[in-house]
Order: structure tokens, then sequence, then C-alpha cells
């Protein structure tokens, strides 16, 4: 089955195990048999996407079905992509070998701002047009989901459907439709006038936006029957909900190489900064029940020898301890550890760190964002110096020498001492090391200190707020360099310019579109990757478009101002948002949805329900 | 506890996948196929797994072996069974034996090269090979353990080679010293015997058919 052309590639280029498929568990039909022939894209490289969850539970599901065949497709590294252009290959899915550009479904899954550049390139290296417009037949059909859909808009141009939200029920109606409408010989148009029915559909060619003369957004209108607004879509009930019976298992050594298992979505914590706590609201929870069951059977058809529990706060599970034993049952005895990670050091009770003696804990970290209670409480991040401080003592104690912590530059209303203070909040940390009296002797402590640059996101309260500029950022880089006078703490900071491109493509509008295409096309691709990601290509594409990235990224918004993702609905009520922008500002709190709810407003697509509106009404 | 050696083949796109990654896989293929293995001690316990002779990415095999060790009751053929069953195409467990050699025991691997030449006319390709063989001077470079680089005569670690063309493709049957000491990797032997034509060492396909030890005996 595969092109004698691809298995000459092979032997010359780097890890050929990315591109030859026929791991374990991955899924080979008969390609005569199936209607559907679907190509998930991930925008990156084979490491990073086997990785990623999403992909695995929607590859299972559409496998599933008897008349769709799903198959991986990633980003080829720069080796790979040289030899198929030379040789005129075209990208082609691991499982069939066969060029892409044939199939019916090309799903992209848009996890991070700085893949977009990669979405036109594998389209382009597959032999397709990059513009929706350009291609006018009905199949292949372009759709993207994940997070970054939320402001889908810089990629407007591109993708014939967006899926906002969560992916598991709303992909089986587009594929059903889709099938109804190839048997019936559908156009393209008629076919994306029926899908705009369904539920979390969305179509950016029926919908026109006007701009100001200042360019911001006058109005954006909906046409060929789409809806004014588009919901995203939300799965109800995670216990009967499809997960996965089977994982691929992959021969390269991929990011995360386990079982992965997710207990539950949304977030309780409100953190002001984090765009995943509010996008993936309400909270829904996975009965501790189900999540060890299927994970004991996933890690028997793998042979994989660990499990990791993901969401967004593990501890905040409610049944953590339940779910603990449970799985501690069965695991130990078969030799199999649990690892969890994103764990708060806020949280713990005595029970639970008895039971985390058994479980795997993925190196000592800390997240307080930032460097003073002031700012800690701007972002409504729940985090205490002294709980940090405690929790370290305890560690260190434990035996532990290194710790990371991770905080934010460039957060609103960040003045200098919040700056000074991720240094002494540091400091603090090294000397609790040298407090301890049973310290291993000649054994020196490590902190190190990650300060990324903060980026506002979409559907976040501070959605309206200027980014820090590149300049701005190189002093406070700069400033806190100056204060670490230790070597025991080492310090790393992000790309500047990186983050102002990802805040760019965050709240974009569709103009940047052109920007896109213009820095794709003069070589930019994989951006979010050091060695490749080329600012000067990026700066011409916006001279060239005669767009500015500041207008993007630097500028602070009016409340009334029409933002671009203002015809796209996650259940966030507005009012909310901008009542939280404000306490940000005056440094007020606002408490844990199990503490009590805030009125976020997201549990209105769930039917008014979110579980910790029940939890903490019982 | 008993040791027991696992036979198999590594063929088509399965010779893509590095010593490190086989070590993986053949870790949890022998969880799926749920042997009684024996678990090392210690806070994280691992079944135990010995390779006999590392293979190079990208060449093939069909004599590959490893070496686990097993608790509790169970016989040959369904330790067989089980495994196999765990595998995907292209890693084929075919045997399972009783180690009577120790992996250290290696002395001489025996491979199959073919040597595919664009233009359909191996003649011409097989002679310059033939004679590059038969000059006893193969001069290349080989990365020492310690990191840095030996110049040595390939041609002295060579015991056995013979050259053929059979329906347009050039093949080499040779015997290469193998094992801790003086290992020549395959690869290199082809690059050596193709430099300075316009042929990609890169592009023979390289099996390895044997396992010897120090006297020419077969390894078990
Ligand atoms: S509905 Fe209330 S409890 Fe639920 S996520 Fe929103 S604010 Fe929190």
């Amino acid at each position: 089955m595969r092109d004698a052309k691809i298995k000459a590639l092979l032997p010359v280029v780097n890890k050929p195990a990315r591109y030859t498929g026929g791991e374990l568990n991955s899924v080979v039909k008969d390609s005569g048999s199936v209607d559907i022939r679907y190509a998930f894209c991930f925008p990156d490289t084979y490491e990073i996407g086997m990785s990623h969850l999403g992909m695995k539970i929607l590859y299972s599901l559409v496998n599933a079905r008897k008349d769709a065949w799903c198959e991986r497709v990633f980003a080829p590294a720069s080796d790979m992509e040289d030899a198929m252009r030379t040789n005129g290959v075209e990208l082609f899915a691991l499982e069939s070998g066969e060029s892409i550009k044939s199939f019916d479904l090309i799903g992209f899954t848009l996890q991070y701002e700085l893949s977009f550049s990669n979405v036109l390139n594998m389209l382009d290296l597959a032999g397709l047009p990059v513009r929706s417009q350009d291609r006018p037949s009905l199949t292949p059909l372009v759709i993207a989901g994940g997070p970054c859909a939320c402001n889908p808009e810089p990629l407007a141009p591109f993708i014939d459907i967006f899926l906002p939200g969560e992916g598991e029920e709303v992909t089986n109606e587009l594929i059903d439709l889709l099938k109804l409408h190839k048997s019936r010989g559908s156009s393209k148009l008629e076919f994306l006038k029926d899908a705009v029915k369904l539920p979390g559909v969305y179509v950016p060619a029926f919908y026109d936006v006007e701009y100001n003369n200042d360019g911001t957004i006058k109005s954006i209108t909906a046409g060929n029957g789409a809806p004014e607004k588009v919901s995203k879509r939300i799965i109800s009930d995670l216990d009967t909900v499809f997960y996965p019976e089977s994982f691929v298992v992959p021969f390269v050594d991929i990011v995360h190489d386990r079982v992965v298992h997710e207990i539950f979505r949304g977030c309780i914590r409100g953190c002001r900064f984090c765009q995943a706590g509010f996008l993936y609201r309400p909270i829904r929870e996975k009965s501790p029940e189900t999540v060890s069951r299927q994970s004991r059977a996933l890690c028997g058809i793998t042979g994989y020898d660990e499990v990791s529990l993901c969401s967004l706060s593990s501890s905040d599970y409610t049944k953590i301890t339940q779910l603990l034993e449970m799985l501690l049952d069965w695991s130990q005895p078969e030799n199999i550890n649990i690892a969890l990670p994103s764990l708060r050091i806020d949280n713990f009770s005595d029970e639970l760190m008895e039971k985390l003696q058994c479980v795997r804990r993925s190196g000592l970290t800390f997240a307080p964002e930032s460097g003073t209670q002031r700012l800690r409480d701007a972002i409504n991040k729940n985090v205490t110096e002294d709980e940090v401080i405690r929790t370290s003592r305890k560690a260190f104690s434990g035996g532990w020498t290194a710790v990371k912590l991770y905080f934010m530059l460039g957060l609103p209303t960040e003045t200098q001492e919040d700056v000074d203070g991720i240094a002494v909040l540091a400091q603090r940390v090294v000397d609790e090391y040298y407090a301890n009296p049973d310290k291993p002797k000649g054994k020196s402590v490590s902190v190190s200190v990650s300060a990324s640059s903060f980026v506002p996101k979409p559907f976040t309260p501070f959605q309206w707020e200027p980014q820090d500029t590149v300049d701005m950022l190189k002093e406070k880089q700069d400033r806190l360099r100056g204060k670490v006078t230790t070597r025991k703490i080492s310090l790393s900071f992000h790309k500047r310019e990186m983050s102002l491109m990802e805040g760019v493509f965050a709240r974009g509008d569709r103009r940047v579109a052109d920007v896109l295409e213009f820095a794709w096309r003069s070589g930019c691709k994989f951006d979010g990757w050091d060695d490749c990601f080329d600012f000067q290509k990026w700066s011409r594409a916006f001279e060239q478009c005669g767009l500015t990235p500041e207008f993007y990224a630097n500028r602070r918004r009016d409340f009334d101002e029409i933002l671009p993702w203002e015809h796209m609905d996650y259940g966030i009520r507005k009012d909310f948002l901008i009542a939280e922008n404000k306490k940000a500002h005056s440094a007020v709190t606002t408490p844990n949805c199990r503490e009590k709810c805030a009125g976020c407003g997201s549990n209105k697509l769930n039917g008014g329900k979110c579980d910790a509106l029940s939890q903490n009404m019982v | 506890m008993r040791s027991v050696r696992i036979w198999f083949k590594k063929t088509g796109s399965a010779k893509y996948i590095s010593h490190l990654d086989l070590n993986r896989f053949v870790a949890r293929a022998l969880r799926r196929a749920q042997l009684p293995l024996w678990y090392t001690e210690g806070f994280n316990p691992r079944p135990h797994t010995a390779f006999s002779l590392p293979l190079p990415l990208g060449v093939e095999s069909v004599c590959e072996c490893v070496d686990i060790k097993i608790e509790g009751e169970i016989d040959d053929g369904e330790i067989l069974r089980r495994i196999s069953g765990a595998s995907v195409p292209g890693i084929e467990f075919y045997s399972v034996t009783e180690p009577v050699l120790e992996p250290p025991k290696i002395g001489f691997a025996k491979y199959e090269f073919i040597f595919f030449p664009d233009d359909g006319d191996g003649t011409a390709l097989k002679d310059s090979i033939a004679s590059r063989l038969a000059s006893g001077s193969l001069p290349a470079e080989k990365k020492t353990k310690k990191g840095t680089m030996r110049q040595l005569n390939l041609a002295e670690f060579i015991s056995e080679a013979r050259t053929d063309l059979c329906d347009g493709e050039v093949t080499l049957e040779a015997v290469l010293t193998a094992g801790n000491e003086n290992n020549i990797n395959p690869l290199l032997l082809a690059r050596v015997l193709l430099e300075g034509t316009s042929y990609d060492y890169r592009l023979a396909k390289i099996t390895r058919l044997k396992l010897y030890d120090a006297q020419h005996n077969e390894y078990r």
C-alpha cells in the first residue's frame, strides 16, 4: 500500500519511525469499505502530537464507526519536508501512506497559536490550496477545533468549518451529514448551509466582518442561515461519553508516553489569566469507578506501566482519595505507576499526603505565578507565600534538593515591586533549604525559576488588557536577572517576540490571516520552536499587509469594543468577565467555585448543571 | 526463576525502530503478553531484559534475541504464543530457547547486503565492490566508546565475503566481527564500499542473518 517514493525517503531522514505508521493499536481499514476518510492533523511534530489526549479520543471515536476511517497526520520535520517536496511526495496519512488530498475530512486541532503557520504548510504540502475559497469541491472539507478555535478569526479564510468546544458528539454528527451530502452529490455550499444548522458548527465564510476607520470591528453579520452566535459544544456526562479503549503506542519516545486519563473538565479556581480555566467550564467530574476501570483496561491493551491523571488541578477532584485507593488497589500488584501532575500545594490533606507516598510525583513544582501577594490577589491565584515556604520545608526535610517555580511577567497591574518579589520568593525558598538542620551534607539546592511572558487570551477577564511590549518585557527580565544574586537560582524566560506573536493570534481578527499567509509563504513554520521562529519575516509580513502587531497585542480595548470573537459563545457571560476584570484592578479575589458560585454563566450550555454548583449547594 | 531467550525477526519498516525504542517496545509487549515475569527489586520494579547485540537503525534482522527472566510455571510454547500475540507486524517472535551462550560470547555476525543499481545494470557495481573487497584495504573511521575517532582497515574485520549478481541486484554476504570488541556496523562497510560511486549507501537493504561466537560456532 505504501508508496515506494515514501519508502525511499525513510533511510535518509532523522527518526524515520515517525513516518512509518504500523505502531501497536494503530487502525488499518480497507479504504474500499468505508464512506468517509478522515485525516486527523496535528500541526506539530509526531512527538508532540502523539502525546495529545484529544487526538487519541477522536481517533478512536471515528474508528469505532464502520463507515469511517480516521488516520493520523503530523507536521514532518524540516528534513523530511524537504525530501518530500524534492521528490514530489504529498503529505500522507500514517496508516495508509496515502496522500490526504483525496480524503473527505481534514481536521486540525489547534492547541497553540504558534502552530497556525504549520496548518497552512500542511495543507500546501498535501497539494491543496490554503484558502477555503480556492477549494470549491465538497471534499476534502477542512475543519478545525481545539482551544484556539475560541477565536478562529486569524484562520477564518483557510478553514471551512470550526468546531468550538468539545468534539465527541459533533464529530459524529458532522460525519453523518457529510456522508449524506456526499451520496446526494451536494455542492460545498449546499452542505455548509445544512451544517450550520448543527449546534456548535461555525462556518466563517458565512459571516461578514466590517471595520471602523481605526481598525476596530464595526459589525459581524451572519448570513446563509448561520446563527448569530455559535455556542461551543460540551459533553454533559463524562461517565457515559466515549472514551478510547485503546491508545496507539508509538515506537519513538514521545513527550507523554503513558496512559493518560482525564478526571474532570473545567476548573474551580478562576485564575484570571488562565484561558483553559474558563474555556472548559462548567465543571464536570468523571466518577472514580469509571476512571479506574478504563485506566486498567488501557494498561492491559497498551502495556504501559504508568497512568497519569490529568485535569487542570488534580487535587480539586472531589473524590481524589477514593480514586487513588481504587487505582492503587490494582496498580501496585501489577507494578504500574500512578502519576499525578497539576497538584496544587494549598489543599493537601494529610490523608491525601499519605496516599501520595505511593504515587509518583513528577518533580517538585509550584506555580505562584507572581512575586507578591497583591499581584496574586489581582490575578486570583489562591496561593500564599507561606504555603510555598511550608511545602518547600516539608519537601526539603523529605530529601528533595530541587524545586521549580513558575511565574509570569507582564501581568496586568504589575509593578517593579512585583518583579522584584519573584527574586525575593525564590531566595526565601533557598534560605528555607539551608535552615533545614537535616539537609543532605555537601549538597546544594537548586531553584529553577521560569518566568514566562503573560499573553492575554479571549474569554478571560484579561481579554481587554494590553500585553506588555517586547521592550517592557526586556526591561523586566533584565531587572529580575539583576535581582538574583545566587547561582542556586536559575532563571529562564520566554522569547519575547514569540509571546508577541502568540498574543497577536490569540486576539487577532480576520485581517491577520493575510499576515499569516504572507509570513508562511516567506518561510515561517514551526513558530513555537526557538530554532525556527523568525521574527524578521513576521515583521515584514505585517508591513506588507499594512498592519501592526501592536494594534492586536499591546492595545487596551474598551469593554464595549466588538471583539473578533464576539460571535462565539463559550457560555461565560461578558458582564462576569468585566466584573472580574474590575476586581483584578482593585486586587480583590473571588472565592473558588466550591466555596461560592461566581455566576460565570458557563452552566447555561449544560442545562444549568455544574458539578461545582451542585457540590456547593449541598 | 529461569532465563529464557526469545528470538525474533525485525523486518520491513520495523527496521526504523531504534535500539532504545525496541527496548521499550519489548518491555511493553511482555506486559501485554501477561507473562509471569521476574521483577527487579526496589522502588521502581522492572522486568529484566537483555538484548544480545544491538541492531543499527535501518538494518533488518532475522536473528535478534532478548533474554528475559521468568518466575512461575509456563512452558516455552505458551511464552511464544503469548508474546507473538502482543507484537506488531515487522517484529515477529519465532522461537523460545534456553540461553546457552551469554551475550558477551558473540564474536561475529553475518549480514546480507542488497544494492539496487538505478540503471538496472549491476555488473559495474558488482565488479567495483568485489575489487574493493579484494584489495584488502578498506580504510574507515569509527567512533570509539570514548568518543574519539579511530582509523581502521575494515578488511581486517571481514572474515568471509561473497558478492553476487542476481536479477540486476548486487548482493553481498559478509561475516563481520561483532560483539563488545570491534563491533563493525554493516552500514559503515556499505558506506566504504560505495564511496566515490553515485550510489547512496543508505538505500542498500541490509539484513543480519546469523550470530556466531568467537570460534564461528552458531550463537545459541
Ligand atoms: S457556574 Fe458557578 S460554580 Fe460553575 S464554573 Fe461557573 S462560577 Fe463556577
